[in-house]
């Protein structure tokens, strides 16, 4: 029905007791005041209706929030049913799952390909350090990546084959820990060179104190033949041997002296090499400061592995000390856990058996029970929601409604209080509703806020041959509503053919939703 | 224009769109319910989920420009 201006002056008229005139004319000042704030571009909020404003020509309208749910009072307690995946495919017979589903195909299948994609991209990263040289060819994009994916394969066909299609983790850690490894190696490699060069520079060091000394003995062969030459010269031939050797013990030790001062020194002193030739003072330098430190590392690895043995021989309170932080957390997460379920359990969130104050447990449990026998005087058959239901439908919040006991609980109500003919299949339409038959899916047709009417619509649906149901919702906002309901449905699927069989009153607006 | 005036507009209102009444105001626009049914949606976290049915109220200004 469609209520043009006329009307609704009447109405208002009617309503509020403001002259006819009046009425008018303050709905054409609200309105005039309406589009003046459009045209300013401004929004205007007319109390308990909703806010007007303008986007370019068009003037859009938000309802007010008390007004949009106040309109959806018979849907109110409804929650979104989570469906079973089970009867996921088979529910519905219309095209919103279908075309779900196929959306549902779609993105799996792009998730797959940006799976693949990752894997390649982190793969061919993974390769790309251990494999280049850096910097030359490091960022030429994607034949780079081709190139490296071949030594990937050929370097980790195991990894390939069996994780190409399980997931990433694999792959990557595999090829981070490669990657890392290699890395290791080469920074290895690096601290090995750089141990070793020490090393070597040890060795060079020795070898360069042998040849020192070699250099010696050849400086000493020639010292020889030299001073030999000269003694020759002298011709102190008889004695040659003996001065020979006197000369070149004496002689020796200055010329060695004069000609390589510092081996001398060196060979005392290996630290005061600094004035020495170029190369090698830096290397015998480097070595033995390297070996220095070296020893020092050692005997201070060695003194703190002693002081760790004879600590650890003597008590094993250090391992304690190590071990204390750890224990100390544990405990205090156990302390913490410990408190926190005392506290819930304390204060009714959870009920643990000697912690949970008796009372309340019992205070609250009569008002429960007591309060739907208040509200149904009628002689029907009752039946409080079962607690499996709610574990079967995590979706819905009532489970939080119940605990308070404002709030009596969400009841069945049969609709008939005739016995359930022999022969009636558990789940249908039409019969007389059976109690065994409440764990499926309702038509709801009417909801409404007295009870009297609501079971008139019972009895009317009854008369019909439905088997229709009466429920009570409860609410905060609008009091007690009265659902009825027809037919009882072993599944979603099931209910939704049988609503499409529906004739027109029904057919035009109904839902289906859980008994409860 | 009272606030009386108002809230009776408000009532008015909302009590023929709730009885599927249309209601229209001169130079201003139709307000209509418009009923959406109970319908299936999937959830971004992949369960299949079944909406319950909801009215809301629909606006179309008179004058579109």
């Amino acid at each position: 029905m469609h209520l043009d201006h006329s009307k609704l002056v009447e109405l208002l008229t009617d309503a509020s007791g403001i002259e006819k005139d009046k009425v008018e004319e303050q709905l054409s000042e609200l309105v005039a005041e309406i589009q003046e704030a459009i045209a300013e571009g401004d929004a205007y909020e007319v109390n308990g209706l909703g806010v007007f404003s303008g986007i370019g020509n068009n003037v859009i309208f938000i309802p007010a929030d008390d007004l949009a749910t106040e309109i959806n009072y018979k849907y109110v307690g409804m929650e979104p049913i989570e469906l079973e995946s089970g009867s996921v495919a088979e529910d519905d017979p219309g095209t919103e799952a279908d075309s779900d589903l196929g959306d549902e195909d779609d993105p799996f299948g792009g998730l797959l390909d940006d799976e693949d994609d990752d894997e390649d991209s982190d793969a061919s990263f993974s390769l790309d350090v251990p494999t280049q040289d850096e910097g030359e060819e490091e960022y030429e994009d994607s034949e780079a990546e081709e190139e490296n994916e071949a030594p990937f394969d050929l370097a980790g066909d195991e990894t390939d084959e069996e994780d190409l299609e399980i997931e990433s983790p694999g792959p990557d850690k595999w090829g981070i820990d490669t990657y890392k490894d290699d890395s290791d190696a080469g920074m290895f490699s690096g601290l090995l060179g750089d141990k070793k060069e020490p090393e070597s520079k040890d060795e060079e060091e020795a070898e360069d104190d042998l040849n020192n000394i070699f250099d010696d003995s050849e400086d000493e062969d020639d010292l020889e033949t030299q001073i030999s030459k000269q003694l020759s010269d002298e011709k102190i031939e008889d004695s040659k041997d003996e001065l020979k050797d006197v000369l070149a013990d004496g002689q020796e030790d200055d010329e060695d002296f004069d000609d390589d001062p510092f081996d001398s020194l060196e060979e005392e002193e290996s630290d005061d090499t600094d004035t020495k030739e170029e190369v090698v003072p830096v290397i015998t330098n480097l070595a033995s400061d390297a070996a220095k430190k070296k020893r020092e590392e050692e005997a201070q690895e060695d003194s703190a592995e002693d002081e760790d043995e004879s600590t650890k021989t003597k008590r094993s309170k250090p391992s304690r000390n190590t071990g204390s932080p750890v224990l100390l957390w544990v405990v205090l997460i156990i302390v913490i856990f410990a408190g926190g379920t005392y506290a819930l359990g304390y204060f009714g969130v959870v009920n643990i058996p000697g912690v949970t104050p008796q009372p309340q447990i019992a205070a609250t449990q009569p008002q429960q029970t007591q309060q739907p026998v208040e509200q149904d005087p009628a002689p029907s058959v009752q039946e409080t929601e079962p607690q499996s239901q709610e574990s079967q439908q995590p979706a819905e919040p009532q489970p939080e409604e119940q605990p308070t006991a404002e709030q009596p609980a969400e009841t069945q109500v049969s609709g008939n209080s005739a016995a359930v003919p022999d022969g009636q299949p558990k789940y249908g339409l039409r019969g007389v509703s059976s109690s065994a038959a409440n764990d499926g899916y309702t038509i709801v047709v009417f909801s409404l806020s007295k009870e009297g009417n609501a079971r008139a619509k019972l009895n009317e649906l009854n008369n019909y041959g439905y088997r229709a149901l009466l429920a009570s919702i409860p609410s905060q906002q609008y009091g007690q509503l009265w659902r009825v309901s027809l037919g009882q449905f072993e599944s979603l699927r099931t209910a939704a053919l049988a609503a499409d069989t529906l004739k027109s009153p029904f057919s035009e607006n109904y839902f289906i939703t859980k008994i409860k | 224009m009272t606030n009386e005036f108002l809230e009776t507009l408000g009532i008015i209102i909302r009590d023929q769109i709730i009885m599927k009444n249309s209601v229209e105001i001169d130079g201003l626009g139709t307000f209509k319910a418009v009923h959406h049914n109970q319908k299936q949606e999937k959830k971004p976290d992949g369960t299949n989920v079944m909406v319950p049915p909801k009215d809301t109220v629909e606006f179309t200004a008179e004058n579109k420009g």
